[in-house]
């Protein structure tokens, strides 16, 4: 569905994209995620057809996206990061010229969509919240039922309840056979929705993660609490698995294979314990390998 | 190339702002035929050669509020058209909806050239039946040579201003460099009528080719004078055009 080849965008500074290569099959949830400045929303807007790269080509559906991409929005729904509506019209009105510019006259999904995120559509633009204008923002972005749905930071503004409702929504369209491309940097959002993620680091690919590989990690970190240090000393002179003491704290991490836990329960069945707890492997520990704290 | 929705939504965004400076630019041209009507009526001479109703119409009108007014106008709609929508962002939802840019820029182009067109016209039809109903003796054919000069002026504005809306993506710069070329042109014409000395400024200015008195005393060349004015707008339009079609959109 959307080809990145080799796509570069200098805007100075190492801002932009470096020779970015991504693959997003059609019927994938995509996750962008990295940190704000990482070059999240300069691959969207080079998707989009807004600005030329300096090197490389961007393709969606076969369509190059700088010279075809009237075409291509023609089955395509965008989310912006920033919303910004014109002024002086109600949400309605907005959602209606939205309707006539794409040519539908059935808005049945927009009416569905609009009593889903419990949005007034009379209240004018002007002093709706920002997490309001973001719902109607959604609506616009859904409600002509694209193939291809691209979401830049979709949840900001919005409140649990509602990023509970979109996260819902994101996965009945997913359902649908939709493909979508979400950015973001809040990891309970990619983590529940996408199936791959790619994680960006100063506009360049650093890895890309299929997230049944997270969701199934095989290799487990646990955390074992002492009451005394002779009972720390004990374990460590027993231990047979890669461990990393906590400074100054009573507290070890272990790293365990899945076939090494009758092992691990053994061998902590003689050892004086006052906590013992997993630490699920997640998305966030995954992206960390890659982001340090400097960064 | 066009788009209806588009030029509706357009047209509603602007219609306010266009009543408005329609309303008090005919409100003021018309007050101030009554005011040349009651002068010259009353037997009191003009001050120096300005022996006929249009002449003093010059020095009240054509040369100050006829033009202010109408390029206010210009200049705020086209920041709003392009460079206003592009800063905010807002531009990102039509341009990604079918819409091409080619269409957004030539609706919008459309829009401005005709709220102007309307604006003059209207302008010249009430003057007209004004120096009807008064039954001034006023030439018709330089009346209308004055109008279409004026309306040359006021496109050749816009034709500045739509180029600084469609090439800067920051609504600071389009009206600096918009506002700022229009108006400064306006000024310098307005200097260089008080002295001799400051004559030469006018050289400087689109406003050279629209001079009241010469075309009064038939010396001036308006066919050439308009032609170039309409040229600028033409050409000026069609430069944002194309910048606005290739350019790189922060959105």
């Amino acid at each position: 569905m959307i080809a990145i080849l080799n796509a570069t965008k200098d805007y100075g500074l190492k801002r932009g994209i470096f020779d970015l290569n991504l693959d997003i099959k059609e019927g994938v949830v995509f996750g962008l995620l990295g940190p704000n400045g990482a070059g999240k929303s300069t691959t969207i807007r080079h998707l989009l057809g807004f600005s030329k790269l300096d090197q490389g080509q961007i393709k969606v559906q076969g369509i190059d996206a700088w010279h075809g991409h009237t075409s291509i929005h023609q089955s395509l729904g965008y989310l912006p990061a920033e919303i910004a509506f014109p002024s002086n019209q109600t949400g309605l009105e907005f959602i209606r010229y939205m309707a006539d510019l794409r040519g539908i006259k059935d808005l049945t999904k927009a009416q569905r969509l609009l009593e889903y995120f419990e949005i007034n559509p009379k209240a004018s633009i002007k002093r709706m919240s920002k997490g309001m204008k973001q719902k109607v923002a959604i609506v616009v972005a859904f409600m002509h039922n694209p193939k291809l749905i691209i979401l830049d930071e979709p949840t900001t503004g919005l409140d649990p309840l509602m990023q509970e409702k979109f996260i819902q929504l994101i996965n009945e369209e997913k359902k649908l056979g939709k493909t979508i491309l979400l950015s973001s940097h809040m990891f309970t959002e990619i983590e529940r929705t996408c199936d791959t993620v790619a994680i960006i680091k100063k506009g360049k690919l650093v890895t890309q993660i299929d997230m049944h590989r997270i969701h199934q990690h095989t290799e487990k970190v646990y955390e074992l609490g002492f009451e005394l240090p002779q009972h720390l000393e004990t374990f460590l002179n027993q231990n047979r698995f890669p461990s990393d003491v906590v400074s100054n704290q009573l507290i070890v991490k272990i790293e365990v294979k899945d076939h090494q836990i009758n092992d691990l329960i053994q061998q902590l069945a003689k050892t004086k314990l006052k906590y013992f707890k997993e630490q699920p492997y997640t998305l966030e520990k995954h992206f960390l390998k890659f982001y340090g704290k400097e960064d | 190339m066009f788009s209806w929705t588009i030029f509706i939504k357009t047209l509603q965004s602007n219609l306010f702002l266009w009543m408005v400076v329609t309303f008090a630019t005919t409100l003021f041209f018309n007050a101030t035929i009554f005011a040349v009507d009651n002068l010259t009526s009353s037997g009191l001479t003009p001050p120096g050669d300005l022996t006929d109703s249009l002449s003093l119409l010059d020095q009240t009108f054509f040369s100050m509020i006829g033009i202010l007014l109408p390029l206010i106008y210009i200049v705020v709609v086209s920041n709003r058209l392009i460079a206003k929508e592009v800063d905010q962002g807002s531009l990102a939802f039509v341009l990604t909806t079918q819409v091409s840019r080619e269409t957004l820029i030539f609706t919008r182009g459309l829009f401005l050239y005709l709220s102007i067109s309307a604006m003059m016209l209207i302008l010249s039809l009430t003057g007209s039946a004004t120096f009807q109903t008064l039954s001034m003796d006023v030439d018709l054919e330089v009346y209308g040579q004055i109008m279409f000069g004026l309306y040359a002026l006021e496109l050749s504005f816009a034709g500045i201003n739509f180029l600084t809306s469609s090439v800067f993506n920051k609504t600071s710069l389009s009206i600096g460099f918009g506002a700022g070329i229009s108006l400064g042109m306006f000024l310098l014409s307005t200097l260089s009528s008080l002295t001799s000395d400051l004559e030469p400024l006018r050289q400087l200015t689109l406003n050279q080719f629209f001079q009241v008195e010469t075309i009064i005393r038939g010396e001036a060349n308006s066919l050439l004078n308009f032609s170039i004015l309409l040229s600028v707008f033409v050409c000026l339009s069609l430069f944002g055009f194309q910048i606005f079609r290739k350019k790189n959109l922060p959105l």
